[in-house]
């Protein structure tokens, strides 16, 4: 570990200079690279890339649950000045479900289909609150009510089969919502459902932060919604993080190639009828990157000064691009 | 079309009949004082080696025992060490895979290492040996059935809980914050019950069948206690003069071990989705 900084005041989330490595039978792998993110209280962060990017990875290691053979090489996470890291598992076992929730991608496979579903939304409440079953199960209503799932009575004795895609995430995230936690962990919470509800979805996540100051990170591959939810996006591509800034920054004056191939892959309602820009080749494997800026291989701007581990630009207060040319793309664009 | 409910009604038909021969020979384990004729025990030396006659249908034995009640009797000694040695079996089986299973790692190396060298012996074979450390009693002959059987319940529980935890409600429970034994008791043990219990109804007509072969050899059920095994032991000396003291028996336990493997068969067949209609 480095030497560790001491947290900011007034934030949530504070992550610094993470790195988290495999071990394989070929040495170890880093997967993240030192990452650093923060989130402040009642914010919504979007954190975008694609699979493979080391976002989920860096978000498990906030929940310390990261798979076996992973490790953190260094960095440090603080919760509300709380260092997470280097912790016992039982502090970090007090800490999961009850200070921060995490909602996945995949509701009905995170349900356990052999109980009922008011039971699960609420056991953090058992087990963090030291509350009875009954009292649990009659919280679990109220929650169900709260995400507005119809006949919540009736809802929390059915078992999650019986609930559509839409109303499992909603039982999901009233589960993550129980214990009043100060950070939401979203990963990808509304890639399984259709567009309709997915808005739905995004609509109560909104709610839940505007009503109980929840901080939310939203770990995502999809533009769309981090353009529609968050307040600021963090770029992540190969294990680092490219570009960070408020979302309009990073919409109407993308400051890295990365970010600009995204907007470009992405299809707009009012854009030119051009057709689609794909970003040509495919991430690098993390044992291949290239040397320096690890997206000069795909980049159509790349050249000599790019073998260079790319510095921090800051364009402009709170809007970071970790590209050389990131002034002459940014007064481009 | 036909063909497929025809199978499948043959199938449970099967089904139907292991449970009536299991539930014959529980319910006379169950019931022997009340059912059998005579007492087990009593001899008549007048009465020695008499054919099936309707006193006594099934004859008797060299001492004059009544062979009918004493084959009933038999049935409560094998039901007895049949259902402590597969719970032995079950229990510690279940403990092993699970923890090897859901820790892996060192822990998951050594036990299932351990479970394969308990493997790799011929079971009557270490029936034996550990009956011959144990001492020979009915009890130590429960628990060296079970330790035979701890093995395959273990690698049963281990593949079934391995196959839970890759389910995200599994990830989606720790991230909750629950402990590591309420994830055990909770989420995994619900998966791994349904194909050990199939196992288990399979396992009571092996460990019935081992309670007999050791019995035969002597190191199960002692004199004058009765138990087919040492029945058939004893009957193998008058096979000539009175081959009932062996065919008796020797039916019981072949009826025995057929229920309890057709039961088994079915509940799998049964509870297995892929083999449904």
């Amino acid at each position: 570990m480095s030497q560790p900084k001491p947290p900011v005041e007034g934030l949530t989330l504070d992550i610094k200079h993470l790195s988290i490595a495999f071990q394989t039978r070929h040495g170890s792998v880093t997967v993240v690279d030192d990452v650093s993110l923060n989130i402040g209280k009642g914010e919504i962060v979007g954190v975008i890339g694609e699979s493979g990017s080391g976002k989920t990875i860096a978000s498990l290691a906030v929940l310390g649950m990261l798979p076996r053979g992973a490790r953190v090489l260094e960095g440090s996470v603080h919760l509300s000045g709380d260092s997470l890291l280097d912790q016992p598992e039982s502090y970090q076992r007090a800490i999961r479900g009850d200070r921060v929730a995490l909602i996945p991608q995949d509701a009905l496979r995170a349900l356990n289909p052999t109980l009922q579903v008011g039971l699960q939304v609420g056991e953090p409440l058992t087990l963090h609150r030291g509350i009875s079953w009954a009292t649990a199960r009659k919280k679990a209503v109220e929650l169900l009510r709260s995400v507005e799932l119809r006949d919540p009575e009736q809802r929390a004795v059915e078992y999650p089969h019986q609930f559509s895609g839409g109303m499992q995430q909603r039982a999901m995230i009233a589960m993550g919502l129980s214990t009043e936690p100060e950070l939401l962990i979203a990963d990808e919470p509304t890639t399984a459902l259709d567009v309709t509800v997915q808005a739905q979805v995004l609509d109560l996540l909104r709610d839940i932060r505007d009503t109980h100051g929840t901080s939310i990170l939203f770990i995502t591959h999809d533009l769309g919604v981090v353009a529609t939810l968050c307040d600021r996006v963090y770029v992540m591509y190969s294990g680092a993080i490219v570009e960070e800034g408020p979302v309009e920054r990073i919409f109407s004056n993308p400051s890295h190639p990365y970010t600009r191939g995204l907007l470009d892959a992405t299809p707009r309602v009012h854009g030119a009828l051009t057709g689609l820009t794909p970003i040509p080749g495919q991430i690098p494997l993390p044992d291949a990157r290239p040397v320096g800026c690890r997206f000069s291989d795909r980049c159509a701007f790349a050249g000599a000064e790019c073998r260079q581990t790319p510095p921090a630009v800051t364009i402009q207060e709170g809007h970071i691009s970790y590209c050389v040319k990131a002034l002459e793309l940014e007064t481009e664009a | 079309m036909s063909v497929v409910f025809n199978f499948s009604w043959v199938r449970h038909g099967l089904l139907l009949l292991g449970a009536i021969l299991v539930g014959l020979v529980v319910f006379c384990a169950v019931a022997a004082s009340i059912i059998s004729p005579y007492s087990p025990f009593d001899l008549d030396v007048t009465l020695m080696l008499q054919g099936p006659s309707a006193e006594h249908w099934f004859g008797t034995d060299e001492l004059g025992r009544d062979v009918l009640s004493r084959t009933i009797y038999a049935a409560q000694i094998s039901v007895e060490v049949a259902l402590v040695a597969v719970g032995v079996g079950v229990i510690g089986g279940t403990v092993i895979g699970v923890v090897a299973a859901y820790f892996g790692g060192l822990a998951d190396i050594v036990l299932m290492r351990l479970m394969e060298l308990l493997f790799s012996f011929p079971a009557i074979l270490l029936a034996i040996v550990l009956m011959a450390s144990l001492g020979t009693s009915i009890l130590n002959a429960m628990i060296a059935i079970g330790i035979i059987f701890i093995p395959g319940f273990a690698r049963l529980a281990r593949a079934t809980t391995i196959e839970a935890m890759q389910q995200q409600y599994i990830e989606a429970a720790r991230a909750i914050g629950m402990s590591h034994l309420r994830i055990l008791i909770r989420e995994i043990l619900p998966n791994v019950v349904t194909p050990l219990l199939v196992e288990a109804a399979v396992a009571f007509a092996y460990a019935v069948l081992l309670e007999s072969a050791l019995s035969f050899l002597g190191l199960g059920a002692q004199p004058p206690d009765p138990s087919w095994g040492n029945m058939l032991n004893t009957g193998r000396g008058f096979m000539a003069q009175a081959p009932w003291l062996s065919i008796v028996p020797g039916m019981a336990l072949f009826l025995c071990v057929l229920g309890f493997n057709l039961l088994g068969d079915g509940l799998r067949d049964m509870l297995d989705p892929h083999l449904r209609d």
